[in-house]
């Protein structure tokens, strides 16, 4: 397996984990320290509604991002990290942009649906769509930084 | 094609792809604040204000898709997925900029906005019946927001933590405009 453009791979990885750490907000460190880094919300304010009855927890404590955008950045983290085993996956880019906006489409669909009561998802769906969609991301350089 | 020794300049792409995303979130960040200023204190303002924002979520992630388009579109050129997360990255940062200048000025324009921003978002968690203890580490977040919004210190370290986060998110866009709008494929 050849691995190429080693430089962009590899940064990208340090900062998925690092956005990854970020979002799952201050509880992460525990109750006692979390009020010392209560602006790592701020750095989600103009990216996520960041409400706690939408958001998993953590020591008591609301993620920084919500849900949906856990599943996000966690899956891009990790369909990152598992590049080098996504790369045997043999699909055109045209597909894999295809799913992207599929995905896209899925998770508007289910914030429209959600807010004219069409229907109620609770925090497991909205982070299984998040996962899907940061995975396909990932996806989506499959072909760029490995080859068989 | 090789466009590296000629590569024209991206920053017109960057500024225009940061302009969009300041002020399309920003924009729509001091509309909601109107509406939630100005509405009766219901449970309705508390859902509108819930489910306006992740509007302006998407926005906050497509600048680096503008911004690569643009520069791909304009130059009419390739361009690899490293240097789309350049563009990218410099795109998020620039707006996490444009958007705090936005805000600051705003609040300079019309003061009285952010006080019954807050008085209205707290008395409508009153109003839905929210726990005593619930509501008062709610008060107790937009208490510690606000004086952080107030504060220089606050305000440079908001738009710090929002350049590395925006950066990071408009980086990895960058890179899906670069591999859908600039790649040989």
């Amino acid at each position: 397996m050849q691995f190429q453009n080693r430089k962009l791979y590899i940064s990208v990885a340090l900062a998925a984990v690092v956005l990854f750490i970020m979002a799952l907000g201050p509880g992460l460190y525990g109750h006692e320290y979390a009020s010392q880094i209560y602006w790592l919300y701020d750095g989600f304010d103009l990216l996520c509604h960041q409400l706690g009855d939408r958001s998993y927890h953590l020591s008591g404590m609301p993620m920084a991002v919500c849900s949906r955008c856990i599943g996000i950045y966690g899956a891009f983290m990790a369909g990152w990290l598992l590049l080098p085993f996504l790369s045997r996956i043999n699909i055109s880019l045209k597909w894999k942009i295809g799913w992207l906006i599929g995905l896209i489409i899925l998770n508007l669909a289910d914030v429209t649906g959600n807010l004219f009561d069409i229907w109620s998802n609770t925090l497991e769906t909205r982070l299984a769509l998040g996962t899907l969609l940061g995975l396909s991301v990932a996806l989506l350089f499959n072909d760029e930084f490995f080859s068989n | 094609m090789d466009n590296e020794q000629t590569a024209p300049s991206y920053w017109n792409s960057v500024l225009i792809g940061a302009l969009t995303v300041a002020l399309i979130t920003g924009g729509l960040g001091i509309i909601l604040m109107y509406y939630v200023a100005g509405a009766e204190p219901s449970m309705t303002l508390m859902v509108v204000s819930g489910l306006t924002l992740p509007l302006t979520c998407l926005f906050g992630l497509v600048g680096g898709v503008i911004a690569t388009r643009h520069y791909a579109k304009t130059f009419d050129i390739t361009f690899t997925i490293g240097q789309g997360a350049l563009i990218g990255l410099l795109t998020g940062a620039v707006a996490a900029i444009f958007a705090t200048v936005i805000s600051q000025l705003w609040m300079m324009i019309d003061p009285a906005l952010m006080e019954n921003f807050y008085e209205n978002m707290i008395y409508s968690m009153e109003q839905i019946g929210m726990p005593q203890a619930q509501l008062n580490d709610a008060i107790d977040n937009m208490e510690q927001t606000r004086a952080q919004q107030q504060s220089l210190g606050g305000i440079a370290l908001g738009v710090l933590i929002n350049a590395i986060v925006l950066g990071i998110v408009n980086a990895i866009t960058g890179m899906i405009g670069a591999k859908i709008f600039a790649s040989e494929e």
